[in-house]
């Protein structure tokens, strides 16, 4: 075996198997570790909105040990791209137009298994992280929204920028920051008007135009306390909560005209 | 400090819904109206999905109304049989109401609606008390003295089942009571109101009931009614937030108390004149809402909920 590896050729060889690994382990060498600040995210009588962090740390091992020594690779770009999601739903887009003078919701459009809340947040622009296939690929950004269930025009747009200026959706490169090349974090925002459910959050890792690693965890949003209660019981029982409600509204009619007569 | 509303799934300034409870409480009371005329398009402007609004105000004007109600009840201020009638037209008129509210939620143009009967109803009844309290400032300018015109006889005595209310000493058909109801019950249930502002000139006006047994009869009919309305909205919709209307209802409360005081100082030609101006002020905001282009000309809303 030595005189074999001892041969020129052989070492030549040797060095091209050698290089394959290192790229290949390379490939596989990057491991993500990433939490969130909180795991739920609950809705109580004083929610008005809620913030969030999700971080994480990359861990390169740039120092790859082979059999052929210490290679050290230098110069790698990465990019990390968040996104944070509500269940889909469907949603649908009414357009108002002037019919004799007043403005009446006319057409509209109805889009299937889209989400109530996405933000993607990522180190850069997207467009200079990721090839518009990539994206598409992925349903990344807000132009890929729904998996490409939304056809392009003006009732995309609609959607995309009413959800935007009610802090729904957001597609920013200013939010995720990064430590040593090694430390990332990302600041989430949620309006209180946000969707109730299972949200996903997601990070992607991304090299020289490609997704390298993902990194998927479930955020579950749900109301608390009385807010729960009032909502689960008016939307699994209305007629009972038809009647709690007249109940309720009698006796502190009542109530309220009683102290009103004692203190006049 | 903000609070969620469970319902309308969004947190509003607490101190805000005090200040719009306690407002319109204030002028309910100074006024003797309801106040739903002017709650729920308040609510609607201040962001209140429209839907919401409505059906949460018709629970919150059951608890504004039972306690008059009771009150003249004790005094024996109440014709029940009156009341049943109205209640039995009411209750149909709820029905159809919410059915209309429910239909029209699910293709998009229930805002639109509400937005127009406000504008028709708040018009014609604004407008008309302006020129009737216009025209007795007048008359009592120049000394004359109001007429006071005979009963006559109509076509509404003509019509058939006619029924006798002792309480009301009367001996009517019970077809127009039935068709009152049945409106305001429509009304209850589409604009989120008591719907007094067209039943009490209407008793008094169609009708000739005794003034001694109007507001009574009417307050009984509009708790049934409001509470008919709440329990069909509920059902249908879910849209009957009792957080936001138990929050409302205790700054009205406190607000109609101090109302009463302030209206007992005010001659009754200037008063009308008041609601008349302030019901013509909100109709003019909610036809301004209608004919002027919106900034945002596409609504989004989540199939099976309320949009956001």
């Amino acid at each position: 075996m030595m005189t074999f590896f001892k041969s020129n050729l052989f070492n030549g060889f040797a060095l091209v198997i050698a290089t394959c690994l290192i790229s290949t382990s390379l490939a596989k060498s990057e491991t993500l570790v990433t939490d969130l600040s909180q795991h739920t995210i609950e809705i109580t009588s004083r929610f008005s909105g809620s913030e969030l962090l999700l971080f994480g740390a990359l861990e390169r091992h740039a120092h790859e040990s082979t059999q052929s020594g210490e290679i050290t690779v230098q110069g790698l770009n990465y990019d990390i791209i968040v996104v944070v999601q509500s269940e889909p739903t469907d949603l649908i887009i009414r357009k108002k137009e002037n019919i004799a003078g007043i403005w009446v919701n006319n057409e509209n459009q109805t889009i299937q298994g889209i989400p109530g809340y996405y933000v993607i947040e990522s180190t850069r622009p997207l467009d200079q992280i990721l090839s518009k296939g990539k994206l598409a690929e992925y349903g990344l950004g807000l132009q890929n929204i729904g998996d490409g269930s939304v056809e392009a025009g003006e009732y995309k747009e609609a959607l995309i920028r009413n959800m935007i200026d009610s802090g729904l959706y957001l597609e920013s490169s200013d939010n995720v920051t990064v430590r040593n090349e090694i430390l990332f974090r990302a600041n989430l925002t949620f309006p209180s008007n946000m969707p109730v459910g299972d949200y996903k959050s997601s990070v992607y890792l991304v090299r020289d135009g490609d997704i390298i690693l993902e990194d998927h965890t479930i955020l579950p949003v749900n109301k608390r306390g009385i807010e729960r209660v009032i909502y689960n019981f008016a939307h699994d029982y209305p007629p009972y909560y038809g009647i709690m409600a007249i109940i309720v509204a009698i006796s502190a009619g009542l109530f309220s005209g009683y102290v009103a007569k004692k203190l006049s | 400090m903000q609070i969620y509303l469970p319902i309308a799934e969004l947190s509003m300034n607490i101190f805000v819904l005090f200040a719009m409870g306690g407002g319109v409480g204030f002028l309910s009371g100074m006024f003797g109206v309801g106040g739903g005329f002017l709650m729920t398009p308040i609510l609607i402007f201040a962001g209140v999905p429209p839907a919401i609004a409505v059906a949460t105000e018709a629970n919150q004007i059951t608890a504004a109304s039972v306690s008059g109600a009771a009150a003249h009840w004790r005094r024996g201020g109440v014709d029940f049989k009156m009341g049943f009638v109205l209640i039995a037209g009411g209750v149909v008129g709820t029905y159809f109401g919410a059915m209309i509210f429910t239909y029209l939620r699910s293709i998009g143009q229930v805002d639109l609606m509400i937005s127009m009967t406000y504008v028709v109803f708040l018009g014609s009844v604004g407008g008309l008390m302006f020129i009737e309290s216009v025209r007795s400032i007048l008359r009592e300018r120049r000394g004359e003295a109001a007429k006071i015109g005979r009963r006559q006889r109509t076509w509404i005595d003509a019509l058939p089942f006619k029924m006798r209310f002792r309480k009301s000493k009367m001996y009517i058909s019970a077809i127009m009571p039935l068709a009152i109801g049945a409106l305001v019950g429509v009304l209850a249930a589409i604009m989120g109101v008591g719907g007094g502002f067209i039943m009490v000139p209407a008793m008094i006006y169609l009708l000739h009931m005794p003034t001694n047994v109007v507001i009574g009869t009417s307050l009984m009919q509009i708790t049934f009614v409001t509470a008919t309305a709440t329990y069909l909205h509920s059902v249908n919709t879910q849209t009957v937030d009792v957080v936001l209307a138990v929050i409302l209802l205790t700054a009205a409360v406190i607000g109609a108390q101090i109302g009463v005081r302030v209206g007992t100082k005010l001659k009754g030609e200037q008063l009308r004149i008041l609601l008349a101006g302030m019901v013509l002020i909100v109709c003019a905001r909610m036809a301004y809402g209608l004919v002027v282009e919106p900034a945002e000309l596409f609504t989004i809303s989540v199939i099976g909920g309320e949009g956001h």
